[in-house]
């Protein structure tokens, strides 16, 4: 799986650069929380997932700043460029939900690789959606 | 909290709560729709004694379609249907699967969808392989008020 280059300023929006920043932040520190924490390197890869998939939506298909979490789903479900990274997305939700609001339960440290390598998919299926 | 580790019990095996708990509010964040957002619509609730028709989006009609969705693998499952202010739960308990398994279910979600195209609907897999469990059983306790939709 191979990330997106860190700069696509010169072939994206400005606002989308940002998301794809803010995207990048949060996979570093998803990484940096696996051994430490599995519970949030899950939380913390479903943010990156979002801010992927945000770059996607404001670089193509709305540049509204008000999504929902449903609205977003919705997109994956429905629009036929991100429908084969649905499964990713909606997994790192499901695990990130877990993580945040059922306290006794506590991800395994294989769930949160699951977490990590279902965002790396995301990411580059992202990035060749963005032509890049 | 509607499903966790039981304390007690370390048969390691999985424990289904019938009686219903309290169940915990999941935050729902207030978002102002944009004009561009998909549009959703409630999920209907079938009124005591009328028929719902196949093609209602309503609790059971959506909870039923998604278990015809179910691999034979999961024959027996256990599924549960909340309906909530217009929006769908659905839990489904497995047995311990794989993550390509538990991607493969997620998919069906886009095809629950096509069935149900405005119904708000969020999936909620879980089983005890998920979670460091400590040599602790997992225990599912359905949430309040959620319907048990029967195997295929």
């Amino acid at each position: 799986v191979v990330p997106c280059p860190s700069n696509l300023s010169n072939v994206v929006k400005p606002h989308t650069q940002e998301h794809l920043d803010a995207a990048r932040r949060n996979r570093d520190v998803a990484r940096s929380l696996r051994t430490t924490s599995p519970d949030w390197t899950a939380v913390v890869a479903f943010y990156a997932a979002l801010q992927f998939l945000d770059a996607y939506l404001f670089e193509e298909v709305t540049e509204s700043d008000k999504l929902s979490h449903h609205d977003r789903k919705t997109y994956t479900e429905e629009l036929s460029a991100l429908r084969s990274l649905q499964p990713y997305y909606a997994d790192l939700y499901g695990l990130s939900v877990d993580a945040r609001y059922n306290p006794p339960l506590r991800i395994k440290p294989e769930t949160a690789q699951n977490a990590m390598d279902d965002l790396a998919t995301f990411e580059q299926g992202i990035c060749m959606r963005l032509g890049v | 909290m509607w499903y966790h580790p039981h304390p007690m019990d370390t048969t390691g095996e999985v424990n289904i709560q019938e009686a219903a708990m309290p169940v915990l509010a999941r935050p729902q964040a207030k978002h102002k729709r944009s004009a561009d957002a998909p549009r959703r619509t409630a999920v209907q609730t079938v009124q005591p004694g009328r028929r719902a028709t196949a093609s209602k989006p309503t609790a059971t009609n959506i909870g039923k379609a998604f278990a015809a969705l179910l691999p034979d693998y999961l024959a027996g499952h256990r599924l549960w249907v909340r309906e909530e202010s217009g929006h769908l739960d659905l839990w489904l308990l497995t047995p311990s699967i794989s993550h390509e398994q538990r991607l493969d279910l997620y998919r069906l979600q886009v095809s629950l969808r096509a069935q149900f195209p405005k119904a708000e609907v969020e999936l909620h897999i879980t089983y005890p392989g998920l979670y460091e469990l400590e040599g602790k059983p997992f225990e599912f306790v359905p949430p309040r008020g959620a319907l048990s939709i029967e195997s295929k």
